[in-house]
């Protein structure tokens, strides 16, 4: 390990708002995951909380509410430890939001998560109703305050979590991981939002430019130690550090051929050349019938929601294709209608074959999928069986199944794991297992729905050469621009269930202001749509 | 034996009127169930998900009134029905419940797919009450030839009371449950001294077995992209198990973070609440009309 940085130049006379004295914890029967934290954070702060998947960091912020508290005696919220009376205060003061908005959403109504918190401080009922609307005035939630959480869409849930805490005007906001999952344009209502409170701030995320509009000061926890605690910019600007803490984001300066132009990030290394799509592949499919054709696919929820709307879509083999949109706008039903799980209305041809209701039953032989959760698809109790489990579904000879698992687990660097239990691996880890179960199945096409939402840039970029050695037609739903413009050919935005743009994503992403654009992977749909359009009048 | 009434009914007769029965069965059940999911490329509504409050922003007197009265009203009055013993008065009882119904101006489709859901059940009174009703005198039984089993048409009379009443009773449930929004309903059955405890739990049960039933069906379709199809063996016993423990598992955890997130935002053991109630001499009326409707159908139970 090297020399640990905790930044003198922070140091401040005042006293601090959150002291932690050589705080360690343990859940249950685990390892250690936070090892003699020594911190302090003032009023006024704006920390970020960064470290490789596993490193402690939601730990520590649950630490920092008293929902952790195994040593009240070693954490001090203004100047008190947090236990007891002050505790209960103090909790009306910090304000916590989770990585999962539906842990937050626990009412029957948005109106009622909302006033949760105001009543139990004590707020009178017309005050809460001022207060609630007001909070769901700033998430631009207002309209949907009389709705079930279950009735809106992750975007909006997540948005409708932060008013739940914005009602209870904390002193002090920590947020884990706020923008997983969201769109462009929910990442930059969070930003506005964000850049506008004026209490303490903590936030924690994998995403450094996010970190960086929002936050000054920046730590880094690995194995629980924390390892730096110095600005924001002194860590992106010291890339030895980020590799050694998995936070390296240099390899996504690679595809742009420069260095991205903001504040002291000129360490970053970058080719000289942007890396080019595996187009050979593509081009010898072009020539035979498409492997995928849609005409006039639509298809409609039980609650009238129109998903798709009338989908017309050709994917040739060895084609690699984006699927761009806002949340809600149909990638993942579309995904789910490819692999045969929704069955829509008009043609959905797979190579060559029409696929009615009797035979999208056994489009999973072809098409596979990783969800955006991989532990949907992780139920097995050891990684050995997880692999096994579709291979044992096809009935295959026991020495071909042992033979495919082995060469799954070693493409995807699990090794070893055999034996391990799939829910107690870390998400980076998880999200390769899903990839193994699936790629040892010998799928012809392989979606992949938000593949890198939770991963810290180390697992960005392992998972980014894995799929870029697989030799198969793959369809990537993704609001990472990098990765699209780094993985695939082909890109088509969605708007409301409808395709609404097709065209290369050398035409939508390859320029100057483009590739400053991805490397802040802020771009906005509109523009790109509009660009997409300018490209293919037709 | 001797004293009861004998009818002989010709087999082929009653295969036919067992054969009309299963039509009238599959026509509802094709009406309940197929309607919202009979267009290509629409999906078919869960029927089996409680949904509750769903027409909360209609407007009827159902839904103006103070949500205690109308359930210590509603429930006195489905437990008076349940004494009915006749089946023409537990007939009343169904019509008057499908007069409420109406009145609370619930959908059509809905009360259909309700009604559906215990036709199973009640279903078997039908078949097996006539069949095994004790045979008392006066009793008029019909002979199914060539068999000698009896049907008995007291027993017949007792399975349509006990279906009636049944059906009267579930369809008062929707004016009951569906005319406010859930935590007012909730929160006025803890004002009627339900504990806060069962209440909670209630609520977030209402709101969880949505986001469970998301995890299980995304669960379901990993397996199935995988190739899993249930069978009748070990090995899907074995990955069933498997299912159900993640599941558990997952919920265990997400239990532990609601509770985490409840706490961060000052949760103390009690729900707060911002609804007000206030009863008007209209609910207090309405309180008493609909027990009392009951009430008049049990005296004229009693005398007929």
């Amino acid at each position: 390990m090297h020399k640990l940085a905790h930044g003198s130049t922070l140091a401040r006379e005042e006293d601090p708002l959150f002291k932690i004295d050589s705080l360690s914890f343990r859940y249950q029967y685990g390892p250690l995951v936070l090892r003699e934290i020594e911190l302090s954070i003032y009023q006024g702060d704006r920390l970020a909380i960064a470290g490789a998947n596993g490193s402690g960091k939601s730990t520590l912020a649950k630490h920092l509410n008293g929902l952790l508290n195994s040593n009240p005696s070693k954490i001090y919220y203004q100047g008190k430890p947090l236990t007891e009376q002050h505790l209960n205060k103090s909790r009306f003061e910090i304000g916590l939001l989770f990585q999962d908005p539906d842990d937050h959403l626990f009412c029957n109504t948005l109106y009622d998560d909302v006033a949760f918190g105001p009543l139990n401080q004590g707020k009178t009922r017309e005050e809460t109703e001022n207060i609630v609307h007001e909070a769901l005035t700033q998430v631009d939630l207002e309209p949907h305050k009389d709705k079930a959480a279950h009735c809106l869409s992750y975007g909006q849930k997540k948005r409708a979590a932060l008013a739940a805490i914005l009602a209870m005007k904390p002193t002090t906001l920590i947020l884990d991981e706020p923008t997983v999952n969201l769109d462009t344009k929910q990442v930059s209502i969070i930003i506005e939002l964000l850049k506008h409170f004026q209490g303490t701030l903590i936030c924690i995320s994998h995403d450094l430019f996010f970190l960086k509009e929002i936050c000054q000061r920046a730590l880094v926890l690995q194995k629980g130690v924390i390892h730096h605690n110095y600005s924001i910019d002194e860590l992106m600007a010291a890339p030895a550090s980020l590799r050694e803490h998995g936070l390296d984001f240099s390899f996504r300066s690679s595809c742009c051929g420069n260095h991205h132009q903001h504040g002291n990030n000129s360490h970053i290394q970058a080719n000289e050349q942007p890396s080019p799509p595996p187009a050979a592949v593509c081009e010898k499919g072009l020539s035979h019938p498409p492997l995928i054709q849609l005409k006039n696919f639509s298809y409609t929820y039980p609650n009238g929601t129109v998903g798709l709307d009338n989908i017309n879509l050709t994917i040739h083999k060895g084609e690699s294709l984006a699927l761009l949109g806002e949340n809600g706008a149909g990638k993942s039903t579309l995904a789910a209608s490819l692999t045969g799980i929704l069955s829509g209305s008009g043609s959905y041809v797979f190579n060559g074959q029409k696929i009615s209701q009797k035979n999208r039953k056994t489009l999973w032989k072809d098409v596979g999928i990783i969800f955006q959760d991989s532990a949907d698809q992780l139920f097995c109790p050891t990684c050995w069986e997880e692999v096994a489990f579709g291979l044992k579904q096809r009935k295959l000879p026991k020495q071909e199944i042992h033979r495919r698992v082995h060469n799954a687990l070693d493409m995807v660097h699990l090794n070893g794991f055999e034996e391990r239990v799939p829910l107690d691996m870390s998400g980076g880890e998880r999200k390769r297992l899903a990839i193994a179960s699936v790629i040892c199945l010998q799928p012809q096409v392989l979606i992949m729905d938000e593949p890198t939402a939770g991963l810290d840039p180390q697992g960005e970029e392992m998972f980014l050469k894995i799929i870029s050695e697989l030799d198969i037609t793959q369809i990537l739903i993704s609001h990472d621009l990098f990765f699209i413009a780094q993985h695939c050919q082909k890109a088509i935005i969605m708007d409301r269930g409808a395709a609404v743009c097709e065209c290369s994503t050398k035409t939508l992403l390859h320029d100057d202001v483009e590739k400053r654009c991805l490397v802040n992977f802020n771009l906005n749909l509109c523009e790109l749509q509009e660009r997409c359009h300018k490209s293919h009048p037709n | 034996m001797n004293d009861a009434a004998a009818i002989h009914l010709d087999f082929k007769l009653f295969i036919l009127a067992i054969a009309l029965l299963s039509l009238f069965y599959l026509g509802i059940w094709f009406l309940a169930f197929n309607r919202s999911g009979s267009a290509k490329g629409r999906e078919k509504e869960k029927w089996f998900v409680p949904v509750v409050g769903l027409d909360s922003s209609k407007k009827s007197f159902f839904h103006h009134w103070d949500v205690r009265l109308k359930i210590a009203s509603l429930f006195s009055y489905c437990l008076l029905i349940s004494m009915i013993s006749e089946a023409i008065m537990a007939l009343f009882a169904l019509l008057i419940s499908l007069g409420a119904v109406l009145l609370a101006k619930t959908p059509f489709s809905r009360l259909l797919r309700r009604m559906t859901a215990m036709t199973g059940f009640l279903s078997m009174f039908i078949l097996i009450l006539p069949f095994s009703a004790v045979q008392k005198p006066g009793d008029q039984l019909i002979f199914i030839d060539p068999f000698t089993l009896a049907f008995n048409l007291r027993g017949l009379q007792l399975a349509l009371t006990i279906v009636f009443k049944a059906a009267a009773i579930a369809m008062m449930m929707e004016p009951l449950f569906n005319t406010a929004p859930l935590p007012a309903t909730v929160q006025g059955m803890q004002r009627l001294g339900v504990p806060a405890v069962i209440c909670q739990m209630a609520l977030m049960a209402h709101r969880y077995i949505f986001v469970f039933l998301h995890e299980a069906k995304r669960m379901n379709t990993g397996m199935r992209l995988r190739g899993f199809r249930k069978r009748t063996d070990m090995e899907t016993l074995r990955v069933l198990g498997n299912f159900v423990g993640m599941l558990l598992i997952r919920s265990v955890d997400r239990t532990e973070r609601v509770y985490q997130a409840m706490l961060a935002r000052g949760y103390d053991g009690t729900f707060p609440t911002h609804d007000t109630f206030q009863a008007t001499g209209r609910d207090w009326l309405l309180g008493f009309f609909w027990p009392g409707i009951a009430l008049l159908l049990l005296l004229l139970d009693s005398k007929y």
